[in-house]
């Protein structure tokens, strides 16, 4: 090769280098899962303190009134002051990546920070790390709609976004790398790890920095044995019952609290002074409840049997009432802890008839607990196992752990459609994966597909004449439009109107209105392709006509779709 | 297919006046008329780029069972049937997602804040984030509805401007109103414009289609608005080139839209140049 | 070199929409300058290998059923068929074999398939129409290089039997060849037309000279016109 060829071949080589999306995605990735991380490590803070600073006000009796407050003006900042009507976090995300490419206002990335530190600092029982997530979404969606970039890389860096806060909470990079494959995006490909992996070492570095290499909970060194194999399977069943109990209370909770007419700033203060009510008995359901589960891991859990049992049930009203009246904020950590409480009781309950040497501790147990209730409510079984072998560093407990999540994660979906943060998109049908039938057809619309090379004929057309526009045209249908405003009536089908083309006599007599189909279905430019798609497979028809104000658009043809969704699916799953 | 213009109705008289401007904009450009009846004060509209959450004023939700009676009724007096339009899909219950794919939308100069800010010299900052986004021109429309029987692009010889002298040829052919330009010409020599229509490629149509282009060379450049007919509706390019000018609104058109009570058509930085 | 949105559409098979939606989502990477995209042939290509998408040429491809041009007319054909007297044949078989070495405009190495082809559309269905006449014509394309569908019209020496539709025997062969059933039909059905006027029939079975015949066509045309 001489030197010209050879030049034009760097050249286009280079060309081709600039043109790809993902190095510019790289490069950000870092910056996107440092600042997230520094989200999390804020709220964090601003969490101990503000806890702490309600600590010290415990012993007062209005003490229950805390909640309440911190409820109502976390309620009232997020819809009064910045009039964000509140999505739950997580679903907003999915529900954003899912269908406009991951676009997230910049407001929130700073109003969930501020409201689920109101709510979960004054007591509520709410976990920050859903705020957290939404708030690293939203930076890194904005970061992207600064660099201008396009939709499948702005996805990618809401992925780095969440990716970094979740490490940067739990100090735990490959969890936050699995959960936000598995829950937010729901695919995983070349695209993305790679800078979603950046982000979640960059916001655990920055955890480490500055809080230190201290996780939330300590490293234990457990040993296991067949029984215990053993016995994780009956933590598999109660972690379903109580899951889909968990659930389901929360679902309830949100409609009982719909019902009462109250100002919405006010509906959270019932809820949070409830919790502060039950927090006078059981101060533990109060606040995020890592301190409680770090006791529990430890085996240092020091209240009887029966106060385990009762906090497990409180728990979950705490958090049902926390968040189903309005307060802000997750519930990965409450589902924690009613995890640890949970494998707790097992453990308690299992020693009274097992001798206690032959099983590893309580807090092994209560693991198993946590990455149940993870798997079970949130359907995420790759993010429990990961969390709870990361956060504890003991990796003898993989086997049980495997056998906890998966199974639980099975059985749950059987019960629930799926995870308790993606119920109400599933419920509106909105819940779409990337290479889905439902994603291919959103990206498509009827104003794409419509052909409008139809040629049209007047309603008072005699039969005679239509012969002649049938004789130069290519087309087996011809819609029919009203001679005077032009309105659709309806459509000729050729291959219907052959008794009546033959026979000569009729040629004169019959007008197009008289041989035209009127109940073919119609659609408008506007409509969901799903829709338009089962409209014609009950009408068993391959065309429809595109009606727009009464007037005749095109036709929608199953033929043409077939093409463009192929090319669509294409392009969508490619690289 | 038709074209479409969005419009956010507002059930009071104020509102009143603006469905009348976009009902003679849509009758004079055969434009297909999409109303939306505010069921909730805030929606989202998705864009390519960014996500815009409107906050209606509240006056949009007077009287929501006769707004669309109201709005049905005063199209028919034009002979039009618009379309209602009902939010499919929601980010949140009260949150619903409006599309941005049509072709023009209406706006008043303020969505967001009392009517009392909706004097010259204001565009709220909802809509300036709209025009700064959307891929369709949007019309400012003035407080009270008056007819346009002309056309004025101001052209600056930016690409942007550019992009509003190709929207004000297609509206001007449209419609059959005659189409006039204005330029201030103090900073740039005589044939710097003539050669940007050059290698636009517009500078055979503007020298078969426009009727006047009054070339203001004195300053300040504001006075001299006057030669623009009262009845035109203006056409300009939103935003100046550079990266500091592109933060703000180009400065020319913050002169005009303060000066001039006309009705204006905003093309934005990314709508696509009309062809023909 | 680069090219634009439209071109892009155009080579995919698809609507513009469609590739701007692409651009905008990030799925196909085109370079934005000055309010327009645009993406190196190249670089288009490459994406195009690895979605595993064609890419239509440049040329348009033509629909089945356009490649020829559209039948011209009647009197332009039978002038390129020629015109023949005295044909020599005793019956269907031997007239054809006589009237298929007068034909002009193919190849003497096509006679012999052109001939075949003939007897087996004959062995099908006499195409005698009656009144002494007959529209011989291939069974199938012939494959032969033909550039303009032809009529030659033959006068046989004498009456042959032809197994006509009226049973009477044949006195004119028309022999329509041409490179595509479509004009094919459409001559065939020119053709058809003139030989229903009476008048035309009567006088072609009075064995005019060429340039008779020539005008009578040309009339007939121009009064269909």
């Amino acid at each position: 090769m001489n030197f010209s060829q050879w030049l034009s071949t760097v050249k286009l080589k280079w060309a081709i280098f600039r043109s790809d999306d993902r190095l510019i995605v790289i490069a950000l990735a870092g910056f996107v899962g440092v600042c997230s991380g520094l989200a999390a490590v804020a709220l964090n803070r601003a969490l101990h303190h503000l806890g702490d600073f309600a600590h010290g006000l415990h012993h007062h009796w209005w003490a229950f009134v805390l909640p309440a407050a911190g409820a109502s003006l976390s309620a009232l900042f997020l819809n009064t002051l910045l009039k964000e009507r509140a999505g739950h976090g997580v679903p907003e995300v999915v529900y954003a990546v899912s269908r406009y490419g991951g676009l997230l206002r910049f407001r929130s990335s700073y109003s969930r920070l501020i409201s689920s530190w109101l709510t979960i600092g004054s007591g509520g029982s709410a976990g920050p790390e859903a705020p957290v997530v939404m708030s690293g979404a939203a930076l890194g969606s904005n970061i992207a709609k600064y660099f201008s970039l396009k939709e499948r890389q702005r996805i990618t860096l809401v992925g780095c976004g969440a990716a970094g806060a979740i490490a940067a909470i739990f100090n735990a990079p490959i969890t936050g790398l699995v959960f936000t494959v598995e829950v937010v995006l729901g695919e995983w490909r070349a695209f993305n790890i790679i800078p979603i992996a950046i982000a979640s070492v960059a916001g655990t570095e920055v955890s480490r920095l500055l809080q230190g290499n201290q996780i939330a909970f300590g490293h234990r060194q457990y040993s296991i044995g067949l029984a215990d194999i053993g016995a994780s399977f009956g933590i598999v069943v109660l972690a379903t019952i109580v899951s889909v109990i968990f659930g389901r209370l929360l679902n309830s909770m949100h409609h009982i609290a719909s019902r009462p007419n109250l100002p919405h700033w006010l509906r959270p203060a019932v809820g949070g002074a409830a919790v502060g009510i039950i927090a006078i008995y059981l101060p533990q359901v109060l606040g995020e409840g890592y301190g409680a589960i770090q006791d529990m891991i430890h085996g240092n859990f020091t209240a009887g049997l029966t106060i385990a049992v009762v906090a497990v049930m409180a728990k979950m009203v705490a958090t049902a009432l926390t968040l189903g009246w309005g307060g802000s904020g997750g519930i990965f950590a409450p589902s924690l802890m009613v995890g640890s409480l949970l494998g707790l009781v097992y453990y308690r309950l299992l020693v009274m008839l097992v001798p206690s040497g032959a099983i590893a501790g309580e807090g092994c147990f209560a693991l198993l607990g946590m990455a149940g209730l993870v798997s079970g409510i949130l359907q995420a079984p790759l993010t429990g196992i990961f969390l709870v072998v990361e956060i504890t560093g003991s990796y003898e407990v993989i086997l049980p752990l495997i056998i906890v999540s998966a199974l639980t994660s099975t059985f749950c979906y059987y019960i629930e459609p799926g995870s308790f943060y993606l119920r109400d998109l599933i419920e509106k049908g909105q819940y779409m994966r990337p290479g889905t039938d439902a994603r291919v057809l959103s990206d498509l619309s009827v104003r794409e597909l419509v052909e409008t090379d139809y040629l049209t004929v007047p309603g008072n057309m005699l039969l005679k004449e239509f012969i002649e526009v049938i004789q130069q045209s290519r087309k087996f249908l011809f819609p029919v439009e009203d001679y005077a405003d032009a309105r659709y009536l309806g459509i000729i089908f050729i291959d219907r109107i052959r008794p009546y083309l033959f026979d000569t006599q009729m040629h004169t007599v019959l007008m197009a209105e008289q041989v035209m189909e009127t109940n073919v279905p119609q659609v408008t430019p506007d409509d969901e392709l799903v829709d338009v798609l089962n409209i014609m497979e009950n009408a068993r028809l391959s065309s429809l006509p595109v009606v727009e104000n009464g007037r005749f658009v095109g036709m929608l043809s199953k033929s043409v779709l077939l093409d463009h969704y192929r090319k669509e699916l294409i392009v969508q799953t490619g690289i | 297919m038709e074209e479409r213009l969005l419009h956010v109705f507002r059930n009071t008289p104020l509102g009143r006046e603006t469905l009348l401007q976009s009902l003679y904009f849509c009758n004079t450009l055969k434009v297909g008329l999409h109303i939306y009846v505010p069921q909730t004060t805030q929606f989202l509209m998705y864009f390519d780029h960014d996500a815009v959450q409107v906050d209606l004023d509240s006056s949009y939700m007077t009287l929501p069972d006769c707004a669309q009676a109201h709005a049905a009724e005063l199209a028919k007096q034009y002979g039009l049937t618009p379309t209602f339009f009902t939010p499919k899909n929601f980010t949140a219950s009260q949150l619903p997602d409006i599309p941005s794919n049509f072709n023009y939308m209406c706006c008043p100069r303020s969505i967001t804040d009392l009517s009392s800010k909706l004097g010259l010299g204001y565009i709220g900052p909802k809509v300036r984030r709209i025009v700064k986004s959307s891929t369709f021109p949007v019309f400012l429309t003035s407080g009270v509805f008056k007819g346009w029987k002309s056309v004025a692009v101001f052209y600056g010889g930016s690409s942007n401007a550019n992009k509003a002298l190709s929207w004000g040829l297609h509206l001007s052919r449209i419609s059959g109103f005659p189409l006039d330009m204005v330029t201030s010409v103090r900073e740039h020599s005589d044939d710097y414009f003539d050669q940007e229509l050059q290698e636009a490629g517009l500078y055979d149509a503007v020298e078969q289609h426009v009727r006047h282009w009054h070339k203001i060379a004195e300053s300040p450049f504001e006075a001299h608005l006057y030669n623009v007919p009262h009845d035109a509706l203006l056409v300009l390019g939103a935003y100046g080139h550079g990266l500091i000018k592109d933060l703000l609104f180009g400065s020319k058109m913050e002169t005009i839209q303060s000066w001039m009570p006309n009705n204006i058509l905003l093309v934005g930085p990314n709508c696509g140049f009309r062809g023909a | 070199m680069s090219l634009t949105i439209s071109e892009v559409a155009a080579r995919l098979n698809l609507p513009v929409e469609t590739v701007f939606r692409w651009v905008r989502q990030g799925k196909i990477p085109m370079q934005h300058s000055r309010g327009t995209y645009s993406i190196r042939p190249e670089i288009l290509a490459r994406w195009a290998l690895e979605h595993k998408l064609e890419i239509q040429g440049q040329a348009h491809e033509a629909e089945i059923g356009d490649e020829d041009h559209d039948f011209d007319s009647i009197l332009l054909a039978m002038q390129r068929g020629g015109v023949f007297y005295d044909i020599e044949g005793s019956d269907c078989e031997t007239a054809l074999k006589s009237t298929v070495r007068h034909i002009p405009n193919i190849e003497p190495s096509d006679c012999e398939r052109v001939f075949e082809k003939l007897l087996e559309r004959e062995h099908l269905a006499s195409t005698g129409i009656g009144n002494g006449i007959a529209l011989p014509h291939p069974r199938s394309n012939p494959d032969i290089v033909l550039e303009m569908p032809q009529i030659t019209t033959c006068f046989l020496s004498g009456a042959i039997p032809f197994e006509a539709i009226d049973g009477k025997p044949v006195r004119v062969l028309m022999v329509l060849l041409s490179r595509s059933t479509k004009q094919h039909l459409a001559m065939l059905s020119k053709l058809s037309y003139y030989l229903r006027d009476t008048g035309f029939r009567n006088h072609l079975l009075t064995t005019p000279s060429k340039e008779e015949l020539f005008e009578k066509i040309s009339t007939l045309e121009s009064k269909r016109d």
